[in-house]
């Protein structure tokens, strides 16, 4: 089962990995932190202590993490982490998973647990096992043995318990909490999955995806159907629309790989939206890419408020060239988003620039400098890669920002420094420079496991992938999760 | 002299741009200008005159050398603008590094106003304005160069003048060349692309390029006669009127351009 939802994912996510992330529905205005999943191999573990820069003053404030794997268990804790704190753990119990901390998990499609929250999204990328990034649905315990899953917690202000069940490709669950009970019944094939998730007063959603190859073409589908009242309990701001229609298609062509994506939604009676999104990747030699797109966008994308005014068209296109060599490289991105055909009469304009360069001592230097205009009213959100997260700051009126990163290895670790120092609009940084750093020392728990990947002192960790690099779009959001998965996998998704 | 010094404004940051287009490898002002560090080892020594639209009381000079050690670079510059009653005095450093295949530099520059006589005083007194920028190339192709300068990173002090945003390029050749520049929006525009090739008619170099909000353009011509390069840059704006750069620069190359 679970190979099967790992292969859809990777199926959904290679077809649609173009576009980019976008802070979910649930977070609030001004900036929003994804916690990167840990890349540890087996029998290793990670700890790291930092300070940054707190408030505009001269305060500061110290951070410890501690990450672990092995044996069947693993785990995160976090403390003085503004963004990030707390942590979950995993460790083996009774033939089963025991899992306590944050929890973020997915049943099916997401519709009764896990859901996307976007239109367009296929699958979430903060949900379920091997999610690219770690959500924070709610905090508490599970328990996963032989195809058994039950977690009780806190979800979105009220106490949760929930059960589900397999049988063979199908699954049965059963979530109760805030005075309320909703069902869900999903199968998950290779190629296809669905879900049906009710409540005892009869509304319902239900929601089908499939992929496949028409020809040498990669094609995913997405349709949901059911009722506006229905949400669910554990994640109601994840609901998205009842009804929606989405599609992804790629094909790879001699100079690039084209990708066409499409949906159609509707919130409720003369609240519908569409999407449509065309993007060429290609591949320019060794190190290098350029890629550009356009998107057509109509309607709301998140479920407006009764009185809200109507949302207006926007059309955007976005260019991106990524060049250099490892030891220099330069990536160079500008985007135009404009109310009328063409991306004129423009409401938002971004130009980001990233340079990197191999510094002595096996440290790398890396410099970002954005600078955007946004009209009154329009959101863009600056994504900001850092070693265990990726930042997306919140951006407003006319500014800039510039962030310098260097890691070096030092005493058997890594020092990370950061410096950022934004001007103008955004709702969140002041003209004084923002600053971090952090040092980790990731070791081997047991010497004679030496089989896997890099040394002990070795730089690891992501420092922006290439859909971090995108700025946010009016829409666009990641979908697909992928990744190696855990060692000591549970039974569901968690 | 009240519209000279609404239109010194917008001259105050480019106080050691001379008359090379755009993304040129050999440009001696790249570095003090544009944080963008030179190809070649070389040493230089340049100097300019940059009259704004066509005003005799608005004149920008300026001097500029720059050495090289091994893929280090340096520039140090001087620039003067203006009448004293409200012109200004600019220092300008650069310091980076270079190959033949990529580049990166910093800049700085601290700029003070003329209208006071200079003295020991008054050299350690608040007032200044100081900015600070940052800008790297790298070559994407043998003959493919792609450029991100943003000069005004950081300010400090008496605010600048002229808002100069992040400046993304592309060049396409050596000496004949085309290349295309999209600069940032600022607060009170919407950016600028702009659209250029050069042609190289030894010992002549002519180049022209075009750019938008509003539509204007600027042509240039170069000659080079061993070390010695003399260049004259001409902008054409439709409301300001011309500005007029010329520029004489030694250089000498430490090794061939590949």
């Amino acid at each position: 089962m679970i190979r099967r939802v790992a292969l859809l994912a990777l199926i959904v996510a290679s077809v649609a990995r173009a576009q980019s992330i976008e802070p979910p529905p649930e977070a609030g205005g001004g900036d929003y932190t994804l916690e990167r999943a840990d890349s540890l191999d087996d029998a290793e573990f990670e700890v790291a202590i930092g300070a940054a820069s707190h408030g505009s003053g001269s305060d500061f404030r110290g951070s410890q993490r501690v990450s672990f794997r092995g044996g069947g268990a693993r785990g995160t804790l976090r403390d003085g982490d503004e963004a990030l704190s707390g942590g979950r753990v995993e460790a083996p119990l009774a033939r089963g998973t025991l899992t306590a901390g944050r929890l973020s998990p997915r049943w099916g499609r997401g519709l009764a647990l896990g859901g996307t929250g976007e239109p367009w999204v296929f699958t979430a990328e903060d949900r379920g096992v091997g999610a690219r990034y770690r959500g924070r649905a709610g905090t508490g315990l599970g328990f996963d043995v032989r195809g058994t899953s039950l977690l009780a917690g806190r979800f979105a202000g009220h106490e949760v318990l929930g059960a589900t069940t397999l049988a063979g490709a199908g699954a049965v669950g059963v979530l109760a909490g805030g005075g309320s009970v909703q069902g869900s019944v999903s199968l998950d094939s290779e190629q296809r999955s669905w879900e049906l998730a009710f409540d005892r007063l009869g509304r319902w959603r239900a929601e089908a995806a499939t992929s496949g190859a028409i020809g040498d073409t990669r094609v995913s589908l997405r349709a949901r159907g059911g009722l506006a009242t229905f949400r669910s309990l554990a994640e109601p701001a994840r609901a998205g629309p009842p009804r929606a229609l989405a599609g992804a298609a790629t094909r790879a062509f001699a100079l690039a790989d084209v990708s066409a994506f499409g949906a159609l939604w509707a919130w409720r009676a003369g609240e519908s939206g569409a999407r449509a999104a065309l993007e060429v990747d290609a591949s320019l030699g060794e190190h290098q890419s350029f890629a550009c797109g356009a998107e057509d966008q109509h309607g709301p994308r998140r479920e407006p408020s009764p009185r809200a005014r109507p949302s207006g068209t926007r059309q955007g296109w976005w260019c991106e060239w990524r060049g250099g060599s490892p030891g220099a490289r330069l990536a160079l991105r500008h985007e135009l988003w404009g109310t009328r055909a063409l991306a004129r009469d423009a409401v938002r304009r971004a130009v980001v620039a990233r340079a990197d360069w191999a510094v002595p001592f096996g440290g790398r230097l890396a410099f970002t400098h954005a600078v955007w205009r946004v009209r009154s009213g329009e959101s863009l959100y600056l994504p900001e890669a850092q070693a265990d997260r990726l930042v997306l700051r919140a951006s407003s009126g006319a500014g800039s920002r510039t962030r310098c990163d260097l890691r070096l290895p030092i005493a058997t670790g890594t020092i990370r420094l950061g410096l950022s120092l934004a001007t103008g609009g955004t709702r969140s940084a002041s003209r004084r420079p923002a600053w971090s750093v952090e040092w980790s020392r990731r070791s081997r728990l047991a010497t004679a496991a030496s089989s896997s990947r890099g040394s002990a002192n070795e730089i690891r960790g992501a420092d922006g992938e290439a859909h971090e690099f995108r700025v946010v779009r009016h829409a666009g959001a990641g979908e697909g999760a992928r990744g190696e998965g855990p060692e000591h996998h549970p039974p569901r998704d968690r | 002299m009240l519209a000279a010094l609404l239109l010194a404004r917008a001259a105050a940051a480019q106080d050691f741009s001379g008359a090379s287009p755009a993304g040129s490898t050999r440009a001696p002002d790249g570095l003090l200008d544009r944080a963008l560090p030179p190809a070649m080892a070389t040493i230089t020594a340049a100097a300019s005159q940059t009259r704004w639209w066509g005003l005799p009381d608005l004149e920008t000079r300026s001097v500029s050398v720059g050495g090289s050690f091994h893929s280090w670079r340096a520039a140090l510059g001087l620039s003067q603008t203006g009448e004293p009653e409200l012109g200004w005095t600019s220092l300008g450093l650069g310091f980076g590094a270079a190959s033949e295949r990529a580049g990166a530099g910093l800049r700085a520059c601290v700029r003070r106003d003329r209208d006071a006589p200079w003295s020991v005083a008054r050299a350690f007194t608040t007032g200044d304005g100081v900015e600070a920028g940052a800008g790297a190339w790298i070559m994407a192709g043998d003959a493919v160069r792609a450029w991100a300068s943003a000069p005004q990173v950081w300010t400090s002090g008496a605010s600048a003048p002229l808002v100069r945003p992040l400046e993304l390029g592309i060049r396409v050749g050596d000496v004949d060349a085309a290349w295309v520049r999209l600069l940032a929006p600022r607060a009170g525009d919407d950016g600028e692309r702009a659209l250029g090739v050069s042609l190289q008619v030894a010992p002549l170099q002519v180049w022209a390029e075009a750019r938008d909000a509003p539509l204007r353009g600027s042509v240039g011509l170069s000659a080079a006669v061993a070390a010695l390069r003399v260049a004259a840059r001409i902008d054409a704006h439709p409301v300001l009127g011309e500005t007029v750069r010329l520029s004489l620069a030694w250089a000498r190359e430490r090794r061939s351009h590949p």
